[in-house]
């Protein structure tokens, strides 16, 4: 009984820059992410995925239109509000610029914690790293790691509050196939395994091959929205 | 937050290094100013030098506004340093009965000048002091004089001492050994005819086994009929004492005043600059904080936490900095002849404590804007490339509307300028101007940039582009330039502006042709000026002495110039613009005042003035004249009569000759044998000089420190700012820029800087000039502009210099390192 999708947006709006330099990225879109499943954007470069996935996860906000996660609608919070309910709730990973280059990995990872008050212990960063491979690297800093090491600091950092809801703008984007394998199988089991909710975007078909659905952008607009069968069919077996 | 802000600054220290640099030059500088200013507050807690047996001191007020209702308090105004209160004859009358007394010495003193003793005394006052005669005897003769050792003269030697009087034949009765200062001992009736019988103070030594302090109770008792007299005891009898150095410390603690709240200023101004712009730079980093979840409070307490740490380590090595700066500024000060000799500091707490807590202050409030534009940056901010900020229209307006309070705000400046203590207010146009500029910098650097980067070559193309869309940037480089060359500018420029134009305004003014002043150090004899009127040819002769009066509008007592002046022959030397009166009615129990004192007090020609004179006394002369305010004139001329009964040493400082073609300047000189005769002309050259020199020399010391810190600025924020463009330079290399083209670029960036900054300095500048000839304008006939163009233009080039050098060289060696590294291939980055 899933009637509660873990994001809603309704006939969602965006307009960067105003007068004769406004864009629009987000032409009225509506979509529903139900809990539990995993959802790749896909589309050409420009068609507004990126400006989706930050309007969706609170991190930007729309010209008009409705934003709701877990039926809280985000549009009426204010900035503090908005900050402590995507800090316990959403977790988020850039397309590249992930992390704070004066604190280690480690620091990276356990920051959302100490924002929102905790005293972290050491072991749960290093689980959340180990569960990216970089168990060894907890005392790097951003600049002795290769893109696609900062790029799984990042993912590990997203994960580290276990949050319901996790939005990736081209996670595999800087990494090799195998890494970036690891990181799809990565999300991939937060939905299986923890029914977490997971919406990626991605320009790899293969990334895209791990989703339930896919939903294509085309100039802000839906233009695509399917089932992955394969998975469906895999998920049923 | 605190533990991250921590964290941020050990591992970013060098972002953070401009800020700390800053501080800590800014606190270094205020307190190194306080500490002279502690060591010259206490130039006058040193113990008595003339009252060192015990004794009680009766002295006379030593601050003006003081009336029988009105018991003097701290905030009358302290009499002129060079003039002392006197003791009426009554109160010797009224302590004769006193018991407990072993001696009354009543110490009438007067100029006199021989070897080091510049002061007459009676032989009575020796008992106050230690010591004895090493040679002779007492001086039992009027032409006895007893020296102080030591000296070359002998027992029995005929000497000749410069008296009130004049030159006088002395024969030396006696030598004496003594601690306390050099002076000329009389016998007691010519030391009260020399001082015109008024009395300095009077010295009570108590009987044997008598407290001095409680005698001083019951000499207070004694007194009642005198309230403005002050009962001294122990170390306070220094307040009875005339200290030779005491203007000298006067003008060391108005200078350390004015030093500090400069320092102050420019300090609030770079630092909250400084902050700024590394918010600006860190936009990045705080909008992934924000997006890892921070809050906006949360970043603003990250930037404040921040800036409370770099404050309070930097407010330590300020201070250490002002262990070191304080002594070697005495030392310069005392050398040049602005601090008495052997002006020196001492570590005293509260300048440093005061310095400290201004350093945490500036530190909060500098980053406190930054911050709170810290907590709106957005979290997306932190994806894009792009970290351009748009301005708000808001925040453009809020600029806008403060800029032009701050310009605005030297209007109702320029008619406090036209006041009394008008050049005091120099300082705080400057710095409204400069404030003024520096928030409408954005608006106005833009027409300045795109002049300095027109030109069809990629290079310039990129400059426009960069000072187009880098506007905090180049804002916050232009600005330690721009504080740099207003502060200079509008400083020399106003005050040479001023001085030059008083200098003519007393130029214009004087028509007399020659003037007798001092040829050495002695002063003038009192009878000069009637001497010189009885010779042939010579139509008037004017003495005139420069002093200060007092006048109370009720809120508060204030000081004004004025000059005793022999009234009924001043018409003939000097051309005054009376409205009302004339000054041939200057004479005993008569004033002429200027028309704003007039105007203030509601005075009119023939009503009664209420004054106090230079000695603390209360006057009510009748008004003779009102002449109009005239810069070069003092506010207030009083009949020469007046400085006998009120001046501490009534000889004139010049004496003013109108001749007829038949004067015989052989026989004037001959008159005047310690006078020099010289032009009026040449003797107000003279004066120029000696007052250009000194004001050079405060200006030197006022404006010389400012300038080596936004100098240091200047370069501190362009090292900041040559990170971003190093960046940029290097993606410029990428995309095929040779070197030499990105090296053009960075120059054509800090040309841009000095540029901007120094055109609107020099706007700083000029709009000084115009409020100072607002000002003056109202109080003199023609103002001279004057601009040391030397010294200003130093200043432009040591911008200009530092601003390329700054910008450039860290910029070659940063594409000088990425060249290298290409050549090393991997190796070299691998290890
Ligand atoms: N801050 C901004 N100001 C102005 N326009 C912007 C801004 N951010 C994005 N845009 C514009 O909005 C549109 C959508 O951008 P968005 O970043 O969402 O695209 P995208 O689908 O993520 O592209 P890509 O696959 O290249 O990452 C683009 O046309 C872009 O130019
Ligand atoms: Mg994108």
């Amino acid at each position: 009984m899933s009637a509660e999708p873990a994001v809603r947006i309704v006939d969602l709006r965006k307009i960067h820059g105003t007068g004769t330099v406004a864009v629009t990225a987000l032409d009225g879109i509506t979509l529903d992410f139900p809990a539990g499943t995993f959802t790749a954007i896909m589309g050409p470069s420009g068609s507004g995925k990126s400006t989706l996935a930050q309007c969706a996860a609170g991190l930007d906000r729309p010209t008009s239109g409705e934003v709701a996660v877990d039926g809280v609608l985000l549009n009426a919070m204010d900035e503090t509000e908005l900050t402590v309910f995507r800090r316990k709730r959403i977790g988020f990973v850039f397309q590249a610029f992930n992390l704070l280059p004066s604190l280690t990995a480690e620091e990276n990872v356990t920051l959302p914690l100490r924002l929102a008050g905790a005293r972290p212990t050491p072991g749960r960063a290093r689980v959340a790293l180990a569960t990216v491979g970089l168990g060894d690297r907890a005392g790097s800093r951003p600049s002795e790691l290769s893109g696609g090491q900062q790029q799984r600091v990042a993912i590990a950092r997203a994960l580290v509050t276990a949050p319901a809801i996790v939005f990736a703008d081209e996670p595999t984007g800087a990494l090799d196939s195998g890494s970036g394998r690891d990181v799809l199988r990565l999300l991939r089991s937060l939905v299986d395994e923890h029914r977490h909710t997971v919406i990626m975007v991605t320009h790899d078909p293969v990334a895209a091959a791990q989703a339930d659905r896919v939903v294509v952008l085309s100039d802000g607009r839906v233009a695509e929205e399917r089932t992955a069968e394969k998975r469906t069919a895999e998920k049923a077996r | 937050m605190t533990a991250l802000a921590r964290q941020t600054l050990r591992t970013r220290w060098a972002g953070f290094l401009g800020s700390f640099l800053a501080l800590a030059l800014g606190v270094g500088l205020f307190a190194t100013a306080g500490l002279i200013l502690a060591a010259a507050l206490r130039g006058h807690d040193i113990p008595p030098r003339w009252y060192v047996a015990p004794s009680v001191v009766v002295a006379g007020p030593d601050r003006a506004g003081v009336t029988a209702l009105d018991p003097a308090d701290g905030f009358d105004p302290a009499l002129p340093p060079d003039e002392r209160g006197f003791v009426p004859a009554g109160a010797v009358d009224a302590l004769a009965g006193l018991e407990d007394v072993s001696a009354v010495i009543v110490e009438h003193v007067s100029y006199a000048r021989f070897g080091a003793a510049t002061e007459a005394r009676p032989w009575a006052a020796r008992a106050l002091r230690p010591g004895g005669l090493a040679a002779g005897g007492p001086p039992t003769r009027p032409e006895h004089v007893v020296i102080t050792a030591p000296t070359e003269t002998r027992v029995g030697e005929e000497v000749t001492v410069v008296t009130v009087e004049g030159p006088r034949r002395f024969t030396v009765s006696g030598i004496i050994e003594t601690p306390a200062e050099p002076a000329l001992y009389v016998a007691n009736d010519l030391a009260a005819r020399l001082a015109g019988g008024r009395v300095a103070a009077i010295a009570l030594v108590p009987a044997p086994g008598v407290d001095p302090t409680t005698l001083g109770e019951d000499v207070r008792a004694a007194l009642d009929a005198f309230p403005m007299l002050r009962v001294l005891t122990g170390d306070d009898r220094r307040g009875a004492e005339l200290d030779p150095e005491a203007g000298l410390y006067v003008g060391v603690t108005s200078l350390a005043g004015s030093v500090a709240g400069l320092s102050g200023f420019v300090a609030v101004y770079i630092v909250a600059g400084t902050f700024r712009f590394t918010v600006t730079q860190r936009r990045r980093e705080l909008a992934l904080l924000r997006a890892a979840g921070a809050t906006p409070r949360q970043v603003r307490r990250l930037v404040r936490s921040e800036a409370l740490l770099v404050g309070a380590a930097a407010g330590l090595v300020g201070i250490a900095l002002s262990a070191l700066g304080a002594p070697a500024a005495a030392g310069w000060l005392a050398g040049h002849g602005l601090a008495p000799t052997g002006f020196t500091t001492e570590l005293v707490w509260w300048p440093l404590a005061a310095a400290y807590a201004l350093g945490l202050a500036v530190a909060v409030a500098g980053a406190w804007s930054p911050a709170r534009r810290a907590g709106r940056i957005r979290p997306v901010e932190a994806i894009g490339e792009a970290t351009v900020e748009r301005r708000g229209g808001a925040r453009a307006v809020v600029g806008w509307v403060l800029g032009s309070a701050c310009l605005g705000g030297t209007i109702p400046m320029a008619r406090l300028m036209s006041g009394p203590a008008g050049a005091a207010y120099l300082l705080v146009v400057v710095m409204l101007l400069i404030v003024g500029a520096t928030l409408l910098l954005p608006t106005l650097m833009r027409p300045v940039n795109r002049l300095v980067t027109t030109g069809r070559s990629p290079i310039a193309m990129l400059a426009r582009a960069s000072a187009r869309s880098e506007t905090r940037r180049y804002a916050a480089s232009i600005a330690p330039v721009l504080v740099t060359v207003g502060l200079a500018g509008g400083t020399l420029a106003g005050t040479a502006t001023i001085s030059a134009t008083e200098a003519a305004g007393l130029r214009d003014h004087l028509t007399a042709p020659m003037v007798v002043v001092p040829a050495g150090a002695a002063r003038l004899p009192s009878g000069t000026a009637d001497r010189l009127a009885g010779l042939p040819g010579v139509t008037a002769a004017v003495p005139v002495k420069a002093t200060s009066v007092f006048d109370d509008r009720g809120d508060m007592v204030r000081e004004h110039t004025a000059w005793f002046v022999h009234g009924a022959a001043a018409r003939h030397v000097v051309r005054l613009p009376t409205i009302s009166g004339s000054v041939d009615g200057l004479s005993a129990g008569a004033v002429a005042v200027s028309a704003s004192l007039a105007e203030a007090h509601g005075w009119r020609t023939g009503g009664t003035a209420t004054l106090w004179l230079g000695d603390g006394a209360a006057v009510t002369p009748r008004i003779a004249a009102v002449v109009e305010d005239r810069l070069g004139l003092p506010a207030v001329f009083l009949p020469w009569e007046l400085a006998r009964t009120h001046s501490t040493t009534p000889m004139p400082d010049a004496v003013y000759l109108a001749l007829t073609p038949q004067a015989e300047l052989a026989a004037i000189r001959a008159a005047v044998p310690l006078g020099a005769l010289v032009t009026v002309e040449s003797h107000l050259t003279t004066l120029d000089e000696r007052f250009d020199r000194l004001n050079r020399l405060s200006l030197i010391a006022l404006l010389g420190v400012a300038l080596l810190y936004t100098a240091i600025a200047i370069a501190n924020t362009q090292l900041i700012a040559v990170g971003d463009l190093t960046r940029e330079l290097r993606v410029l290399c990428q995309v095929g820029a040779t070197r030499r083209q990105a090296l053009a670029l960075a120059r054509r960036e800090g040309l841009t800087v000095a540029v901007t900054g120094v055109s609107l300095g020099c706007a700083v500048m000029i709009g000084t000039l115009a409020t100072v000839h607002i000002a003056l304008g109202r109080v003199s006939e023609t103002v001279r502009t004057l601009v040391p163009w030397p010294p200003f233009l130093a200043v432009v080039a040591c911008c200009i210099a530092i601003t390329l050098a700054a910008g450039v060289l860290p910029a070659r060696r940063a594409l000088r390192r990425r060249e290298s590294h290409a050549a090393g291939g991997r190796r070299a980055s691998a290890s």
